[in-house]
């Protein structure tokens, strides 16, 4: 089973434990798209895991309870290309930085 | 050197008139200089494509067998004005009866105008001379009599960039905001702008011939909070300024160029595709069409302010287009809501109309106004 997680965690946690449990505990092959920690030391990881259903759904039990914040993402994001009308709207807000303008085209 | 209207008129009606766009023609005055290049280039043609709320369309249905007057509305369920005349009609943009489907006038205008069929509801109070009390029927638009948009605001010049620096993300007319600054959002053609290219209006003014939602259109009149003082660097606004109120027949116009926006959190808007040409009379006009985007500045203002939106800082549109800002040493990154190939295509295609001949340019035959400053809603009793 393949899913993808958004988790948020604070100055409190330390984001390198999180890949750890999810590997040692857990037995869940983890893919990190992208990991953003402020200077607070507070962030975000964006994680595709893979492994186990039960073994998924425990650890994300186990991550809640140490104290991150954690959201499946189950949307796909896919864009429409007839009614995009290309403005760049999306291009700032994807987390994972999937859009950018083509200077020659744009 | 100067060159009038008929001048103008004349090279275009016998396919010699020389003609570039906005920003095509940037670099041309930079190699030539701007007297030589005023003396070679005849228009300069301008582009936008983005999100102008103050749009809308005037629709007249026609007379049914036996006749109604309507006074209730509904286009696609979309309640439309019913206070104009029996069976005339004013369909706004931003107009949403079920805030869950999505769908809003500038849907239903963008779909009129593609040719779809368009169910109407229409109730009324029955007269003496207009005894019929409802009607339910599907019209397309050749089945109307007259469909022309009305826009009061569109063409914004210059616009301030929106941020957000509280802890929540917010959903605004400029977006989807992220906390803390993570991004910012703009919304302009920069240097393929109309009115950033002819910032005073010598050359716009009522009744200039343009490109409107893919055909021809008028500017019509000042449109809604136009206004004069702003402050200006290289010649032009940094924040919103001047605006124009645009006319235009829906029936030879694409559905390409006018879109129906579903803004998540904040609700609906039209996306209009608008372009002017301008008429290089002489270099001082010539110089003004050359502004590049390094030159065009806008201010950054919070949007999770309530009231007062003090300037934060200003930025370049090239560097807004950059993808990212600089903020007090953190990066933002930014974001486009006007289309700039859009624009970019709009001002392309005026240009192709222009030299095929087909499209000349109208002087004005009113200016507008030298010096305006916005008033505020006060709260008061009678």
């Amino acid at each position: 089973m393949d899913k993808k997680f958004k988790i948020e965690f604070t100055e409190a946690n330390v984001q390198d434990s999180v890949a750890y449990i999810l590997v040692t505990e857990f037995d869940l092959r983890p893919n990190v798209l992208k990991a953003e920690i402020e200077g607070d030391g507070s962030g975000v990881m964006i994680v595709g895991l893979v492994g186990e259903e039960e073994k998924l759904d425990a650890a994300v039990k186990r991550l809640e309870e140490e104290g991150f914040t954690v959201k499946e993402l189950v949307k796909r994001i896919d864009r429409n290309e007839d009614l995009c009308f290309h403005c760049g709207a999306c291009v700032s807000i994807c987390p994972t930085g999937v859009f950018s303008h083509n200077k020659d085209t744009w | 050197m100067s060159k009038s209207y008929e001048e103008i008129n004349d090279k275009i009606r016998s396919g010699k008139a020389v003609v570039y766009t906005a920003e095509e023609v940037i670099d041309i005055v930079r190699k030539k200089g701007v007297e030589k290049a005023a003396e070679e280039v005849d228009v300069v043609t301008t582009g936008t494509f983005g999100a102008m709320c103050s749009s809308g369309a005037f629709v007249n249905f026609g007379h049914a067998s036996p006749p109604i007057r309507m006074t209730d509305i509904e286009l696609n369920g979309v309640k439309v004005d019913g206070g104009l005349a029996a069976v005339d009609t004013y369909i706004g943009a931003t107009a949403l009866s079920d805030p869950k489907s999505g769908y809003g006038g500038a849907h239903v205008i963008e779909d009129l105008i593609a040719g779809k069929k368009i169910h109407l509801h229409a109730t009324g109070p029955g007269t003496d001379c207009y005894v019929r009390k409802s009607i339910d029927t599907y019209i397309t638009i050749d089945d109307i009599n007259d469909a022309f948009l009305y826009n009061p605001r569109n063409c914004y010049q210059n616009y301030s960039v929106a941020t957000n620096t509280s802890d929540k993300t917010i959903y605004t007319y400029m977006g989807k905001l992220l906390p803390r600054m993570k991004n910012a959002s703009f919304s302009s053609a920069g240097q393929l702008s109309p009115l950033l290219n002819d910032p005073h209006l010598e050359t716009i003014g009522m009744g200039t011939r343009i490109f409107l939602g893919g055909g021809e259109g008028y500017v019509s009149w000042p449109g809604t909070q136009y206004k004069t003082n702003v402050e200006e660097v290289n010649g032009v606004p940094v924040a919103g300024a001047r605006t124009l109120a645009l006319i235009g027949d829906m029936k030879q116009m694409d559905s390409k160029f006018v879109r129906g926006l579903d803004i998540t959190g904040y609700g609906i808007s039209m996306a209009v595709g608008i372009g002017i040409p301008i008429p290089i009379l002489n270099a001082d006009i010539m110089k003004r069409c050359a502004i590049s985007d390094s030159e065009i500045f806008a201010d950054m203002v919070d949007y999770s302010q309530p009231v007062n939106r003090p300037a934060m800082a200003r930025y370049s549109y090239e560097q807004l287009r950059s993808g990212k800002v600089e903020y007090q040493g953190k990066t933002v990154r930014t974001s486009s809501l006007s289309s700039y190939s859009g624009a970019r295509k709009v001002a392309n295609l005026l240009k192709d109309w222009i030299e095929s001949k087909e499209f000349t340019l109208n002087k004005p035959v009113m200016s507008f106004p030298k010096d305006v400053k916005l008033k505020k809603l006060e709260e008061r009793g009678c």
